[in-house]
């Protein structure tokens, strides 16, 4: 008696988890990927050391300057290569790690206003091709958010009067502060979030829902703890749209950020 | 006239000789010259650790300075430490080729390595890096960031 009833206990309950699994599937199939970036980007941009050639597979490179000054890489070395490959007609970007342990606020400040006078006056044609600083703040680097704040705001003030499409991106970590601290440190900047975990995913989407801010250029690693070391399954996860330059500038295509070891 | 000939075809031979020979010094001196500089010797060489965060994760960079031109070549041995003891990473020590020709006086970066993940422990952290017979040790000036507990930390080489 008791072996039937809960015989028929357990047909009931496997009757009902196959209602769940068939209405979840269906569910998942009708709505499809509705927290995937659309459109889904395809073109990318991936980090090189200065003095490197430009990375294989990318339809545009990241010169990655660390954190400079005190640390690697020097000035000169980041300038020239970014000079070097936008003078190659190549889509380039300048990324700064800035971090207390290789320099001030006040030092970060003159650093990226140097490498701009000198992309400035050393590039042909910067305004096409540079799209300017990509900027990697992280609460572990050890400035607060308002010093961050006053960097980002600076680097605004430079790069407003720069001309054509030169301005700048965000890296940050997205989930290594309280979500409206993450919204003011973004400012007017493009962010491109670094994405490798399901915390900074939520982060990312959170920052779409609550304050509108839905356009990301997607950093990506392929080194990031499973599943986000999958390329199509951080962007299926990822809330609204790919960053994109102006069509004038780097074409009409939708960008993704790959950072890399290197 | 028979002696004259003689000895203008002595001298010139003489000066096949000397041209020869010139020759072959200035090819063995290029050949030299190609072989570049010779291998750092320890004694005359400054190791320092510069060590950085990005996108969560630490490089870690080898800085060497010599007091004259040299060559560097061989590998180094990079291990993080934790009070002492070698901490739980994976890829610890990490073995890295070192290369480079150093300019008297300049520093250079001469090899790195990445540390990514570290959910352990941020205290008396130490990095050691050891070429030939010189050694080098340092505090962590940034430790990486745990992203995920349940993946081992990793010391990997550049890409």
């Amino acid at each position: 008696m008791s072996k039937s009833a809960s015989g028929t206990g357990r047909l009931r309950s496997s009757a009902r988890l196959v209602t769940v699994a068939i209405a979840a599937i269906a569910v998942a199939c009708l709505a499809g990927p509705a927290g995937a970036q659309s459109p889904t980007p395809t073109l990318q941009m991936k980090d090189v050391a200065p003095g490197h050639s430009f990375p294989s597979g990318a339809n545009a490179v990241v010169v990655e300057g660390l954190g400079s000054l005190n640390c690697l890489y020097s000035q000169s070395s980041i300038q020239t290569s970014t000079v070097s490959f936008i003078n190659n007609v190549r889509k380039t970007v300048t990324e700064i790690s800035p971090q207390s342990g290789c320099g001030s606020i006040g030092s970060y400040e003159s650093l990226l206003n140097g490498i701009k006078n000198y992309v400035e006056a050393n590039a042909n044609n910067p305004g096409t091709y540079w799209a300017g600083f990509m900027l990697d703040e992280e609460p572990g680097f050890g400035f607060s958010a308002s010093q961050l704040e006053t960097l980002n705001n600076y680097t605004e003030n430079i790069m407003v009067n720069t001309p054509g499409l030169s301005w700048y991106f965000q890296e940050d970590q997205p989930n290594g502060w309280v979500l409206s601290t993450y919204n003011t440190i973004l400012g007017f900047s493009w962010p491109a979030p670094q994405v490798y975990t399901g915390s900074m995913n939520s982060a990312v989407n959170s920052e779409c829902s609550t304050y509108g801010n839905c356009t990301n250029l997607v950093t990506f690693w392929a080194g990031a703890p499973a599943p986000y070391n999958s390329l199509s399954y951080t962007l299926s996860h990822v809330n609204g749209a790919p960053w994109s330059a102006a069509s004038s500038y780097w074409g009409s295509g939708y960008w993704y950020n790959v950072f890399v070891a290197a | 006239m028979r002696t004259q000939r003689e000895g203008r075809r002595y001298s010139k031979c003489t000066v096949v000789a000397a041209l020869v020979v010139a020759a072959v010094g200035s090819q063995a001196a290029s050949g030299a010259r190609s072989a570049g500089p010779p291998v750092c010797e320890p004694v005359a060489l400054h190791l320092a650790v510069s060590d950085q965060g990005t996108s969560g994760s630490a490089f870690i960079g080898l800085v060497a300075r010599a007091r004259v031109r040299c060559t560097l070549a061989g590998s180094a041995q990079v291990t993080i430490l934790q009070r002492g003891g070698r901490a739980s990473i994976k890829g610890n020590p990490l073995t890295i080729a070192v290369r480079g020709v150093l300019a008297p006086g300049k520093s250079r970066l001469v090899a790195h390595g990445w540390w990514i993940g570290w959910c352990k422990s941020r205290k008396a952290l130490s990095i050691v890096v050891r070429y030939r017979t010189l050694s080098v040790r340092a505090a962590p000036k940034y430790v990486p960031r745990c992203d995920s507990a349940a993946t081992p930390s990793r010391l990997v080489p550049a890409r």
